[in-house]
């Protein structure tokens, strides 16, 4: 067929403009993709921080507040409960492990995490992987910390480095006990979650940390020595939250109902399943607005696509004329034209996949180590080949514009064609 | 070609309205075709090639009322059947020598079988190295890097490609000098006695006159009317 081949032709020899128009679509397209690669990481990093625990139990609050502060470790926690609750739980038939979570310190702006060695075994993230140890091994020792993979990397501590760890959440902590210093006992492996950073002790070294803080104002005066504490018996008083895996799956509601309902405290139990999926409905509002955000700029860029064309067509009117002269029909001239929009369309189109695609291998792995959003290149999905078939239909679509007038110039002009 | 009581009038202008009771011109005949500028010669010519549609009358062109056909069939009518020249800028300016010679044949099935099938671009080669045009430097080269005088001559070709019956050409020297107007004229004339068409062409050089066998004057076959005062083109 001759008319594609013209169209093809055609939009070769323009070449500035064309470019330009396809470069456009190709940019929108690669955001469009973008967004919702970005979209689909987000919310597969953030179901990949959980995998593996049945239930999350904290002080009573809302199921997403509570996944927030205990996994993604956002916000704070509104209360903690008791040691003793922590130890009814821990003794649950039902209950196969549970690893417990003691917030509310931190050093140099990331959280330190209380916690007990089960912490590195049984917690799972990312399809069910465990924790590794990059290097060292848990804590044994009171003031033995373990560094997450970030914490080590930003703040370039390695093992056996003395760390003082802080009272509240500051970035600088006023408080700093220069006396009780922490030594690093292991750095894990890089997870691609929060635990990357975080630094974990044990909540017995909790407590320790917070010897001579009892009365709630700043501590006056030399403050107990470290053999002192040590001699100490630092039973934890109380916990932030705890990760609970169950024996059987099927317990997970009996339990979550028992433990809601618990007598002595007011807790809430979540699965985390659930909790993600009340965080999605609440996240799918900003998502759609970015969504729709995203086919505007799409839409914009196939309006400067029939801008360009309509300029040139003035341009053209000989060029028809000739088409014309030589045998071509209206329709012919109406089929240029949408072809050179699909063409547009279709390269535009195809530039932006590949774009998106090119920016994720090259951006995909600096993203993940600093936001821990994993970005998957797979082939491109059903998801993607509709929405880049939309483009290229609504492209095809707006070439009728074009397409109509150029067919009633083609209609309204004789052999001489008057400027 | 056969015009009968022809009535046209343009839809965009200010009521320019051409008539015309009888012109005809025989089959081989070469008729060159004069009048002022704005009395309505484009006009006509693009009725004969049945670019535009008369509002009453019969245009029959080798026995084929083309103002009864429908629009596609018309279309195809001149693809197969009529060749076209214009003033200037005749070639498309992004497509080769060549394949502005061949486009006719995209539209006409029978005119490519005429122009040889498969063996038309030879042909096409053939034609170009008969203007003067070596086809191993031209063939392949962009229409628009040729010069005005060279393009017209490549119209020619394009207009008599697969030997259509009718030659249409509206001024096809005015924009060329004096050497390429006679360069282009001996083209044309050779060409078209070689394929033995019929030619109506329009010029106000009359000095052209005797190489055609008739010279007809717009004014005597055709009327003109001009509803409100128009801007003369
Ligand atoms: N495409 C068009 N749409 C509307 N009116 C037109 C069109 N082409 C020509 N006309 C009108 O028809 C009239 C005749 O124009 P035409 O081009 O046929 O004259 P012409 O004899 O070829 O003139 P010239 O010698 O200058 O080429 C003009 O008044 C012009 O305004
Ligand atoms: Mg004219």
């Amino acid at each position: 067929m001759i008319i594609p081949r013209l169209a093809l032709k055609s939009l070769l020899n323009r070449g500035g403009m064309v470019v330009l128009t396809i470069f456009c679509i190709a940019l929108s397209v690669m955001l469009l993709i973008g967004v919702d690669k970005v979209r689909e990481g987000v919310r597969s990093s953030f179901a990949g921080t959980v995998s593996g625990t049945d239930l999350i139990v904290g002080a009573r609050s809302g199921s997403v507040q509570l996944m927030l502060y205990s996994v993604f470790r956002i916000g704070d926690a509104p209360n903690n409960f008791t040691w003793a609750t922590y130890q009814e739980l821990a003794a649950h038939p039902d209950v196969a492990w549970i690893v417990p979570i003691s917030l509310g310190d931190s050093h140099r702006g990331f959280r330190v995490v209380g916690t007990t060695p089960d912490y590195f075994t049984q917690l799972r993230f990312r399809d069910d992987n465990a924790m590794r140890f990059a290097e060292g091994a848990p804590f044994a020792d009171l003031f033995d910390i373990v560094l997450g993979a970030s914490v080590a990397e930003t703040l370039g501590y390695r093992l056996g480095d003395e760390i003082v760890v802080g009272h509240g959440l500051g970035s600088v902590s006023l408080a700093e006990h220069a006396n009780r210093p922490f030594r690093v006992s292991g750095i894990l492996a890089p997870t691609g979650t929060p635990i990357d950073k975080s630094l974990h002790v044990s909540l017995a070294a909790i407590e320790a940390i917070h010897v001579d803080w009892e009365s709630g104002g700043v501590p006056t005066g030399p403050g107990t020595s470290v053999e002192a504490i040590r001699d100490m018996a630092l039973e934890p008083r109380t916990v932030t939250a705890a990760f609970l895996g169950l024996r059987s799956p099927i317990s997970t509601f009996t339990l979550q109902r028992v433990i809601n309902q618990y007598p002595d405290e007011a807790l809430s139990a979540v699965v985390p399943g659930l909790a993600l999926l009340e965080l999605w409905s609440i996240t799918e509002i900003i998502e759609t607005g970015l969504q729709i955000v995203t086919v505007f700029v799409v839409l914009t860029a196939i309006i400067g696509m029939v801008a360009t064309i309509l300029a040139m067509l003035n341009d053209r009117r000989r060029e028809m004329a000739i088409l014309r002269a030589v045998g071509a029909s209206p329709r012919h001239i109406f089929g240029l034209l949408v072809a050179e929009a699909v063409f547009m369309g279709v390269c535009g189109t195809l530039l932006g996949g590949l774009g998106a695609y090119a920016a994720i291998a090259l951006l995909g792995p600096a993203i993940d180590r600093s936001f821990g959003i994993a970005l998957e290149i797979a082939a491109p999905g059903a998801q993607e080949a509709a929405m880049m078939g939309l483009v290229i239909l609504a492209a095809a679509l707006a070439g009728l514009v074009p397409a109509f007038k150029a067919y009633r110039n083609s209609l309204a002009d004789g052999v001489a064609v008057r400027n | 070609m056969d015009l009968e009581a022809v009535g046209f009038s343009w839809r965009r202008s200010g009521g320019f309205s051409i008539a015309i009771d009888r012109f005809a011109i025989e089959k081989g005949e070469r008729v060159l075709l004069a009048g002022p500028s704005g009395s309505g010669k484009s006009t006509l010519l693009s009725l004969l090639a049945g670019i535009i549609t008369p509002q009453q009358g019969r245009i029959a062109i080798a026995g084929t009322d083309i103002a009864r056909l429908r629009p596609s069939r018309r279309d195809r009518f001149r693809a197969e059947n009529i060749g076209l020249i214009f003033q200037s800028f005749n070639l498309i300016p992004y497509l080769s020598c060549l394949d502005n010679i061949l486009l006719p044949l995209h539209f006409a099935p029978e005119r490519r079988a005429r122009a040889g099938g498969t063996e038309a671009a030879a042909q096409a080669r053939t034609l170009l190295s008969r203007i003067g045009l070596d086809p191993d430097l031209y063939a392949g080269e962009a229409a628009g890097r040729l010069s005005v005088g060279q393009q017209q001559r490549v119209a020619v070709l394009r207009a008599l490609i697969g030997a259509p019956g009718l030659i249409i050409a509206d001024e096809p020297t005015s924009a060329l000098d004096r050497a390429h107007q006679d360069a282009f004229v001996a083209v044309l004339s050779e060409e078209i006695a070689r394929m033995g068409g019929t030619l109506l062409m329009v010029s106000h050089d009359m000095s052209l006159a005797p190489l055609f066998d008739r010279t007809v004057a717009l004014e005597s076959v055709a009327r003109v009317t001009r509803a409100r005062g128009d801007r003369a083109a």
